[in-house]
């Protein structure tokens, strides 16, 4: 607690108090001001949206940025050409990785959790923590290599082994699939660190006290562990889905044809035309300009890509609605990040 | 002269009153025990003392000052808390002087008080020590200790034994008067174990419901309970309790129900008289039940209960006897407990056994609202 | 119901974590045996950290002991799993199923059985039924708002309602007032009387320990001191440890030195109950008896008096040459600063002076 709670009356404490409100309330406007700035630009005309002193509100609100979306969406009109496949696909890409993340994941993570928390003991159990959690040490751009030499080759890191010169692996081609991007996700060491933190909170007696009514060990963490892990599970599922909903640079790495790409790639991929407009060499910008004259014969303008972020943006915002009861006990239960 | 003074103290945690109009004053080298089950109120009582629960009303006062919105560090109190609130990455000797240093307290003062202070509760040599590496004793130690270097103006205990095994809790509970005696201030004691409160206070309050039933020296408590919960909290075995009905049979009170009729000595009777007819409850402590041969007064039909022996308890100065009245007494069987002076010999279990109750000795209770029926809230009768 | 034997159970913990971390070459438990017979009641008490969960564990199977073997009427249960053992545990947290009510804490037993839900439904009644008024109440609840005693109520109905083999009880009333403590030991006591079930009562104090247990096993660093009945324990206690463990307030324990015949304590000279050897000894003497008030006495400097009008009773706490004594006296014992105090001679422990030898006990209480 930051302030006792007797003796508000107090000046030093009157002073230290409206100072910390103000300071959250700083914060907190700080926070949604990306958002209602989204929210306000995807309602401007494309000459307000580029004008040079950026408007506060819609001088002239339009929802023609709303309405090119939904050409985008269904992949006809010239709008509809500026990516290779309709809206829908990608983001039916992007449900169906984020599915099997979670499907495939979350039961992992959690029995991976558990066994280390509740059946393994004494030094194996710490060893075996610290190699799950070794791996949040790792970077991401350290292992890109390795997991994309895994993928190609999976389940071996080489197609041949190489001390028995030409001997072919039998390996299967994940790569260029969904599975390439939902199976390194299935482990999370953040959610594992998570889960592990709530199960050591789980008193052993409860476990033993089943054990010795009978309980297998799987039916004891059916019935008696996951009821009680409610909120954990709120907080990594949450976790896991914005993760896999929000990815970009693995799938753009093992993903070679545009139709598997999730919708968040291919968002991005749009707004790093505009971006990089004008920006670059006199070969490459002849390139460019000629896609952003595409972009903008077909009108589409930055409102436009951000009704296509409020759209990326609406599955987290629902899960997160979803989770939100749960998510905030969890949240009190453990602190979160 | 008076040295703490709370007046109709209130504490509401939404709807609920967790404490609801507590008073009570100290002396000034009084050490106060507040006791009852868990859910009295009395551990919220201390904190609002201490200063780390605001109060809904009521006023508390430390001699002349009224501190009731005084926030805690500037209230001059020192306490020990249930699970010692020892800082895990402190050393020993850092945990005594923290509230020291904390205050700004000359270095050589710090130096000079701290070993002091770990030597009175044989902690000297661990004060070097982290104190993961303490036993469950040594901490709380290290807690007394750290009461003990600070001059307070009130000395706080919130069950400070409880964490405790049993053995450690009588050189614990000498620790603590040590402590209280070096520092002649007041001090409030809270505990649910009424056999600590009645070890440890000067006066002893009775807590239950966010009240004080009863505020009074061990022995007056134990004597004169003003209301039937006093009189079931405070001793061990607890008092038996008979609901009866007072009839007045011939000019005698007598009392009947449970399978008894017990006739009432006149002591006891002229001062119930009026309550002829009604439902009460009869209170017997268990020592106030004797075998016949052994009684100190004469044993009949007009004082005596039968009851099976269902457990017999041997200690080292007699036995506690645990009975049940019988089946075919026409009523539900009730238990009660006995203590004797003399062993009780096992083979006695299952028997069915006569007691005399000693009737100059009992306590009667109204039914309904428990009050006593012979000692009055101002210790009259 | 059984018969349970426990032969030679050594159990080492490979990562001792506990305080400072440090790693002990002491095993856990160290040799222990222990017989209970059919219907009995063995409480085995010790200060924490003695093995005594371990032990209770083990009998569960719920740890499985380095060396030595369980029998269960005869039959050696060492590799059974807990699952199949048919025991009953109840716990010193209670560890209710959290995400049930209480009538499903009682069903869990049937469910993962595969029993039907009527007999399930059946057995909590009648166990309700037997666990008194009041009860049936708290099976529709849901166990997080159960007050602590309720709690323990209904996990000792879930040890009932399958009618275990053996009881296993981990201080199961530590958490409780100390008042609902009182009834609560009662409650259970009459219940392991009624059903006649062998039980294994684990707890620290010696006094609920005395009470509950037809013998009671006295425990520290893992082995077990001595097994008996509390008289046994009192006044023919195995060593100074037993003798000073059983019995509160603690015995006192003052050096002496012996010489024909004579025990010199603090300057007074007393007869020995027995033909001691020369030399310095310890004597031992409980609270209750000490005789105050005699001429020939040692002097005890009085640091405050502790009366017990509960008890009828006082306890004079102070020091007799600079080592802690405890005298019970009559509750109206006058406030003084200095007390002669001598003990009855019959009723004197002697204790080698150094290790934990007992060099004589009283023996049982001869009354008359």
């Amino acid at each position: 607690m930051l302030f006792p709670r007797v003796g508000r009356t107090h000046p030093a404490l009157r002073i230290a108090w409206w100072a910390t409100v103000a300071f959250l309330v700083l914060g907190i406007t700080l926070h949604l001001f990306p958002f209602y700035f989204m929210l306000i630009t995807s309602f401007k005309s494309g000459n307000e949206v580029l004008s040079q002193t950026p408007t506060w509100w819609p001088h002239d609100p339009t929802v023609a940025g709303w309405k090119l979306v939904f050409d985008i969406v269904e992949g006809n009109s010239a709008a509809g050409q500026l990516m290779s496949e309709p809206l829908w696909v990608y983001m039916w890409n992007s449900v169906q990785i984020t599915f099997w993340t979670l499907l495939l994941g979350i039961p992992i993570t959690a029995f991976a959790a558990y066994a280390n928390s509740k059946l393994q003991r004494g030094r194996m159990a710490r060893y075996s923590f610290l190699f799950f959690i070794g791996t949040l040490m790792m970077p991401a751009a350290l292992t890109l290599i390795p997991s994309y030499l895994l993928t190609r080759n999976w389940p071996f890191a080489l197609p041949q082994a190489p001390s028995v010169g030409g001997t072919e692996l039998p390996t299967f081609g994940i790569w260029n699939t969904h599975w390439a991007v939902v199976l390194p996700m299935v482990f999370n060491a953040f959610n594992y660190l998570l889960f592990k933190g709530f199960f050591d909170t789980i008193p052993d007696s409860v476990i033993q006290a089943a054990r010795v009514d009978g309980g297998s060990e799987f039916n004891i963490f059916r019935r008696i562990v996951l009821p009680m892990s409610v909120p954990v599970f709120a907080v990594t599922i949450w976790t896991s889905f914005s993760g896999a909903w929000d990815q970009f640079l693995w799938p753009l790495v093992v993903m070679q044809d545009d139709a598997k790409m999730p919708a968040s790639v291919m968002i991005y991929q749009l707004q790093e035309k505009f971006i990089q407009a004008g920006s670059a060499s006199d070969a490459e910008a002849a390139v460019q300009s000629q896609q952003l004259q595409e972009i903008l014969g077909a009108g589409m303008s930055w409102n436009g890509l951000m009704v296509l972020g409020i759209l990326q943006s609406i599955p987290v915002f629902v899960a997160f609605i979803v989770c939100r009861e749960y998510l905030l006990r969890g949240i009190k239960l453990r602190g979160l990040k | 002269m008076t040295a703490i003074a709370v007046d109709n103290l209130v504490k509401e945690f939404g709807d609920k009153r967790a404490v609801d109009g507590v008073g009570f004053t100290t002396g000034e080298s009084e050490l106060l025990v507040l006791v009852g089950p868990s859910g009295c109120g009395k551990t919220t009582t201390l904190r609002m003392l201490a200063g780390l629960e605001p109060v809904s009303s009521g006023t508390i006062r430390f001699g002349d000052r009224e501190v009731t919105d005084v926030r805690p560090r500037d209230r001059s109190i020192a306490m020990v808390f249930q699970d010692y609130a020892i800082l895990p990455h402190l050393t020993v000797f850092e945990n005594i002087a923290y509230g020291l240093r904390s205050r700004r307290t000359p270095r050589a003062v710090v130096k000079d008080k701290v070993p002091e202070a770990a030597r009175t509760f044989r902690i000297d040599h661990l004060l070097d020590r982290k104190p993961r590496q303490l036993s469950g004793g040594e901490r709380q130690r290290v807690a007394l200790s750290r009461s003990m270097v600070r001059d307070a103006d009130l000395y706080l205990y919130d069950e400070p034994l409880s964490n405790l095994d049993a053995q450690l809790r009588y050189s614990a509970r000498e620790d603590i008067l040590t402590l209280h005696r070096r520092k002649k201030r007041p001090t409030i004691y809270v505990t649910h174990d009424q056999s600590e409160a009645m070890a440890l206070g000067d006066r002893i309050a009775v807590m239950n419901a966010g009240r004080i039933q009863q505020i009074g020296t061990g022995e007056e408590l134990y004597e004169r309970p003003v209301n039937r919960f006093v009189a079931f909290f405070i001793g061990t075995p607890s008092i038996n309790l008979f609901t009866m009905e007072l009839k007045n049979v011939d000019g005698d009170m007598v009392a009947s129900g449970c399978g008894l009729d017990l006739r009432l000595p006149e002591s006891i009777a002229h001062r119930i008289r009026a309550y002829a007819g009604r439902k009460i409850e009869l209170g017997v402590r268990p020592e106030h039940l004797h075998v016949p041969r052994m009684a100190p007064f004469d044993v009949t039909e007009d004082n005596t209960i039968h009851g099976v022996v269902t457990v017999i308890e041997p200690s080292a100065t007699g036995s506690t006897v645990y009975l049940s009245t019988p089946e075919e007494a026409g009523a539900e069987p009730q238990d009660f407990t006995a203590t004797f002076k003399v062993r009780m010999p096992a083979s006695y279990l299952d028997q069915e056994v006569p007691l005399g109750i000693d009737l100059e000795k009992v306590h009667l209770f109204d039914a309904e609202t428990g009050d006593s029926l012979l000692h009055g809230p101002q210790g009259k009768g | 119901m059984a018969r349970i034997e426990v032969e030679k159970i050594v159990k080492r913990y490979s990562d001792v974590e506990g305080v400072g971390g440090a790693r002990s070459a002491r095993p856990a438990l160290d040799t222990v045996s222990l017989d209970i017979a059919d219907g009995e009641t063995i409480a085995i008490v010790g200060s924490s950290g003695c093995g005594k969960s371990t032990l209770l564990k083990i009998v569960a199977g719920l740890e499985q002991p380095d060396e030595g073997v369980v029998r269960f009427d005869g039959e050696d249960v060492t590799a059974v799993r807990p699952q199949a053992r048919g025991v009953g545990m109840v716990f010193q947290d209670y560890a209710l199923y959290p995400s049930m009510k209480g009538k499903g804490n009682l069903a869990y037993y049937f469910q993962v059985h595969g029993r039907t839900e009527e007999e399930a439904r059946a057995r909590a009644q009648e166990t309700a039924d037997r666990m008194g008024i009041g009860f049936e109440q708290l099976l529709d609840q849901s166990t997080d708002t159960l007050s602590g005693g309720q709690q323990q109520r209904v996990a000792i109905a879930r040890c009932i309602v399958r009618e275990p083999r053996l009881f296993l009880m981990d201080e199961p009333i530590c958490n409780l007032d100390a008042k609902l403590r009182e009834s609560t030991r009662v409650e259970i006591r009459k219940l392991l009387r009624k059903f006649g079930i062998s039980t294994l009562y684990v707890t620290h104090d010696q006094q609920e320990a005395v009470f509950m247990g037809d013998r009671i096993a006295v425990m520290r660093g893992g082995r077990i001191e001595q097994i008996g009945t509390f008289d046994e324990l009192y006044y023919s206690p195995a060593n100074l440890f037993v003798a000073t463990f059983i019995g509160s307030p603690p015995m006192t324990v003052l050096p002496a030195i012996a010489s024909g015949g004579l025990l010199t304590v603090a300057g007074a000279e007393w007869p020995a109950p027995v033909p001691v050897p020369d030399g310095p000894v310890r004597i031992g003497i409980r609270p209750e008896s000490w005789f105050t008030g005699r001429g020939d006495g040692a002097l005890m400097t009085v640091s405050h008096i502790e009366r017990i009008p509960t008890e009828r009773a006082a306890f004079v706490h102070g020091q007799v040459d600079g080592v802690p004594v405890v005298v019970a006296a009559p509750l109206n014992q006058p406030d003084t600063a200095e007390l002669r105090i001598m003990p009855d001679m019959g009723r004197v422990y002697v204790f080698a002076a150094d290790g934990e030898q007992c060099l004589h006990t009283p023996g049982p209480l001869d009354l008359f």
